[in-house]
């Protein structure tokens, strides 16, 4: 599978800002397609950044959150050159997973 | 009859409209004698002065360039563009080749690469208006490869990537001398400022009249530049969608029953908006609410 | 320049659709006349089509008389008919208007 995860993080004093876009249907499991039928759910349910072994945010996701979503915080801690693991994981079991590198 | 009351204030809201816009201060002339470039400079120049805070290469931000709120979130998004993953499908579906081993770079001048500022041209081999996306499906059957569909996808995605490598290139339309290209063009005008539909709307009635106005929750994009930035990633369609994707959801959006993708009337339109915005700058693919 | 003929053009068309609405729903229809109904009214949504203005409304209509006709349905085949009528007449007045009212919004 292509890389589904772009997150860019930035150091900025004693904390770190993070954006990250992730590439995802998001179908809700409402929603009909062109034919009538429903379109099964497919979301994602669980997102995780992580710091030096530590989680520095988990989202619990679902049918609400939007196709492609993007996502944008801050936390404390982290110094440039440290790594930042992003994982997904959803309704289906499929997962993917990125390390990039704090600027 | 129910619905006769309906009608009738329909046609009193259409005439109210009519009145209304015609009030509004273009200067008239019956007969149309000017030339295409005379119609491009009075058409930049309304806008410019029209905005006068708007740098010329900014129009082709459309609602942004006109409205400092949705400018700044505009801005926010473009940190992170939602059409990256179409322009990433679009630049591997531009280098795979065809069957035949051809790919699209042999079908286009400087293979393909800072070339959509010159799209539409009026092709005096066939009599017709070629627009990129028509030239992508004319590039595949060529080759012996089955037509993409139109609106989005990967049509959206390939011309979002060859948008991007014209990025800041200015428009460069160009009407050859030929009686047939410039019927395109004035075929192209009449749409523009002719009214379609049940609300009985012109393409002029939002993009010119009401250009930086609200309508509904949308600014509207003022006429000069609105080609620039396709394809679009609209958040209202959560996904990519052509020119010809805009222009079959505003003609339903009027009302008017849309005609079909590249229908020869939708490309005389397009030639005659981008000719009014040569030198406005290519900036697509681009963002939209 | 005003277009002259603006403000009467509606008003003819307001008195059509008046004139059809009465005549159209006042009495049941029998198969025969829900029939010629759409006949003529896909008449003159073809005539919008060669102008290029077919209207969304009027598509709809028509698709509703035609399914009433389907399930037999006579009544509502021929209101919706007599509807789409005047909605294609209407777009048609619009397009024939409009070609040469378009010159009255030309930037210049």
């Amino acid at each position: 599978m292509a890389p589904t995860i772009r997150v860019r993080a930035q150091a900025s004093g004693d904390a770190t800002n993070v954006q990250a876009l992730i590439q995802h249907p998001m179908d809700s499991g409402f929603v009909k397609d062109s034919k009538g039928v429903l379109i099964p759910p497919h979301y994602i349910e669980t997102l995780t950044f992580e710091h030096a072994g530590k989680v520095v945010l988990e989202a619990f996701w679902g049918p609400a959150v939007s196709k492609d979503p993007y996502i944008k915080f801050g936390f404390k801690g982290g110094a440039k050159g440290d790594d930042l693991k992003v994982t997904w994981v959803d309704n289906l079991g499929k997962t993917d997973t990125l390390t990039a590198k704090i600027a | 009859m129910k619905s006769t009351p309906i009608l009738l204030a329909a046609l009193l809201t259409v005439a109210g409209i009519t009145s209304w816009v015609m009030d509004e201060g273009h200067a008239a002339a019956s007969a149309n004698s000017t030339t295409p470039e005379q119609d491009m400079q009075a058409f930049q120049r309304y806008f410019k002065q029209r905005f006068p805070n708007v740098k010329f290469p900014d129009f082709a931000n459309g609602p942004y360039a006109v409205n400092a709120e949705m400018r700044k979130q505009w801005e926010e998004i473009m940190q992170f563009p939602p059409y990256d993953f179409a322009v990433d499908e679009g630049k591997t579906a531009f280098e795979t080749p065809f069957k035949n081993g051809k790919t699209y770079g042999d079908c286009f001048p400087n293979k393909g690469i800072g070339v959509r500022q010159t799209f539409p041209y009026f092709d005096t081999k066939t009599g017709e208006v070629v627009t990129l996306d028509l030239a992508i499906n004319r590039c595949r059957a060529e080759n012996g490869e089955k037509p993409l569909p139109y609106q989005t996808g990967v049509m959206a995605s390939l011309t979002a990537y060859m948008s991007q490598t014209s990025r800041g290139k200015p428009f460069d339309i160009k009407i050859p001398d030929d009686p047939r290209a410039r019927a395109a063009y004035e075929a192209g005008k009449q749409y523009f400022y002719s009214r379609h539909g049940q609300l009985n709307f012109s393409c002029a009635s939002c993009h010119v009249t009401a250009s930086g106005q609200r309508l509904r929750g949308d600014i509207l994009a003022p006429a000069l530049g609105i080609l620039a930035s396709f394809p679009i990633y609209r958040s209202d369609w959560g996904s990519m969608g052509t020119i010809d994707r805009r222009f079959t959801s505003c003609s339903a959006q009027m009302r008017a029953e849309p005609l079909p993708p590249q229908d020869p009337t939708y490309r005389d339109l397009e030639y005659f908006l981008s000719y009014m915005s040569n030198g406005v700058p290519i900036a697509g693919p681009g963002t939209r609410p | 320049m005003k277009n002259p003929s603006r403000k009467t053009v509606p008003m003819k068309a307001a008195l059509i659709i008046a004139a059809m609405a009465v005549s159209g729903a006042a009495q049941a229809a029998t198969q025969q006349e829900a029939e010629a109904a759409l006949k003529d009214a896909k008449a003159s949504e073809a005539e919008a089509a060669k102008l290029t203005n077919r209207w969304v409304p009027t598509e709809r209509a028509l698709k509703t008389a035609q399914k009433a006709l389907d399930a037999g349905k006579w009544d509502e085949a021929a209101a919706q008919a007599t509807e789409a009528k005047a909605l294609a007449e209407v777009s048609i007045q619009q397009a024939k208007e409009q070609m040469t009212a378009w010159h009255d919004a030309v930037i210049h």
